[in-house]
């Protein structure tokens, strides 16, 4: 009977890691909009290191992006990322704060593990946004995290790009309010994606770039 | 068939029939709640506050130049990259001190478009709030601004939010100075008419 249950429930996990329907979209809802895009990247710079041991360490400096974490109970399924942002030709094109919380809505069997993120941009001499998604981790977790942690090296060498954003609006965008300058009364639509080629258990992502497509609307005013 | 093989496949049946009952009730993630402290105007709103301890509730800045031991920031002046803001981000308390949320601050008194203070609240379990403040604070300190945008609990409201900063005294602990964010917010009137 043990045995049985113990097959039973390793099948199950099975059909859940292995469930073609879910965590397989990489083809951004917002391809096929006719408007203008602005695309911006960023990189990942997930380091284990929580914010509060390296405040009691030293003062701390980084150069393009920072990730902490808290210890605090009501913190502590959150991540905030402070990051520049390029655009296509690599160039600087603003700067982004990133607050990451997971969700209680994740759910395993339908293939969500889910979090709540809230991006405040500034891009110079355009103005300030909001970016409110729901974005969706489980191809991540499955196709990297696990593999890496499954692997005799410890780490995930490939080609892995995700569309994050799954909502919340009903197409699977994420809602953009303006704040000041040129997108101020702007309200569009965006959508988050991941790209990953290197990760180690032990640190998280070594190669791994993000990327933010913002729909401008077509009665946006001209910036030049 | 045999005995062993019938208990076997009853086995397969309630292990797997139970991890599926398991991983649909069971809770992957469960937030820390705080009590949300509101008290209601008398002429309709619900007000609260918000409260920023400085310098230790603050995470990150990105003016190095500026930056106390032990903050995050970049390692040089983003002025080169032609970003001319200030960006802090900082851990939000309510009344009882706890710890409930993350706020960020951008402010630039040098875009060329225009010059803007606004404050993103997140808090893990309720939602989210955008303001935008006025650029030139009233003669008593008071920063005045409203709210942009909400989601989830903060979806659809509309209203007010202040910024006030306040100097702690001397003796209590390592706290400098304080800042309140007071957010006085109402249902949009839309859904308020669709409640009558």
């Amino acid at each position: 009977m043990l045995g049985g249950i113990f097959v039973g429930i390793i099948l199950f996990l099975q059909v859940i890691y292995f469930n073609p329907l879910t965590g397989r979209d990489s083809v951004s809802p917002l391809t096929l909009s006719t408007q203008q895009i602005l695309e911006l990247h960023f990189s990942i710079a997930w380091d284990d290191n929580p914010l509060v041991a390296i405040a009691e360490k030293n003062r701390e400096v980084v150069s393009t992006a920072a990730t902490a974490k808290f210890s605090e109970p009501t913190l502590r399924d959150t991540t905030v990322l402070l990051t520049i942002l390029k655009n296509t030709t690599n160039n600087v094109a603003g700067l982004g704060i990133k607050m990451l919380s997971k969700s209680e809505t994740t759910s395993l069997i339908k293939g969500e593990v889910l979090a709540n993120s809230i991006w405040h941009i500034y891009l110079p001499a355009r103005g300030t946004i909001m970016i409110d998604q729901i974005e969706n981790y489980w191809a991540y977790i499955r196709d990297i995290v696990i593999r890496a942690h499954l692997a005799s090296d410890k780490s995930w060498h490939g080609t892995f790009h995700r569309i994050t954003t799954t909502g919340p609006e009903p197409q699977g965008t994420a809602n953009v309010s303006g704040g000041n300058g040129l997108f101020e009364n702007f309200p569009t639509i965006a959508s988050e994606s991941l790209t990953v080629a290197h990760y180690l258990a032990g640190t998280g992502p070594v190669t791994a770039d993000g990327n933010l497509k913002i729909v401008i609307p077509n009665n946006f005013p001209a910036t030049n | 068939m045999s005995g062993i093989i019938k208990t076997f496949l009853i086995g397969l049946g309630l292990g797997s029939v139970g991890a599926a009952v398991l991983a649909s009730y069971i809770p992957f993630v469960n937030l820390q709640r705080e009590p949300s402290l509101i008290s209601v105007q008398p002429n309709g709103g619900a007000v609260e506050t918000f409260f920023i301890n400085l310098p230790d509730d603050r995470i990150a800045v990105t003016a190095p130049e500026t930056m106390p031991k032990g903050v995050l920031s970049f390692l040089e002046s983003l002025d080169q990259h032609n970003i001319h803001v200030q960006a802090e981000v900082f851990k939000v308390r309510n009344q009882n001190n706890k710890v409930i949320g993350i706020g960020s601050r951008l402010s630039s008194s040098k875009e060329s478009t225009s010059q803007f203070v606004e404050w993103t609240v997140h808090f893990p379990a309720r939602g989210t709030m955008y303001a935008k403040m006025h650029l030139n604070p009233e003669p008593n300190g008071l920063r005045r601004g409203r709210l942009v945008a909400g989601t989830r609990d903060f979806k659809g409201l509309s209203g007010s939010i202040t910024e006030e900063v306040f100097a702690s005294p001397p003796q209590k602990n390592t706290t400098a100075f304080q800042i309140h964010l007071k957010a006085v917010l109402t249902q949009a009137l839309g859904d308020l008419k669709s409640n009558m």
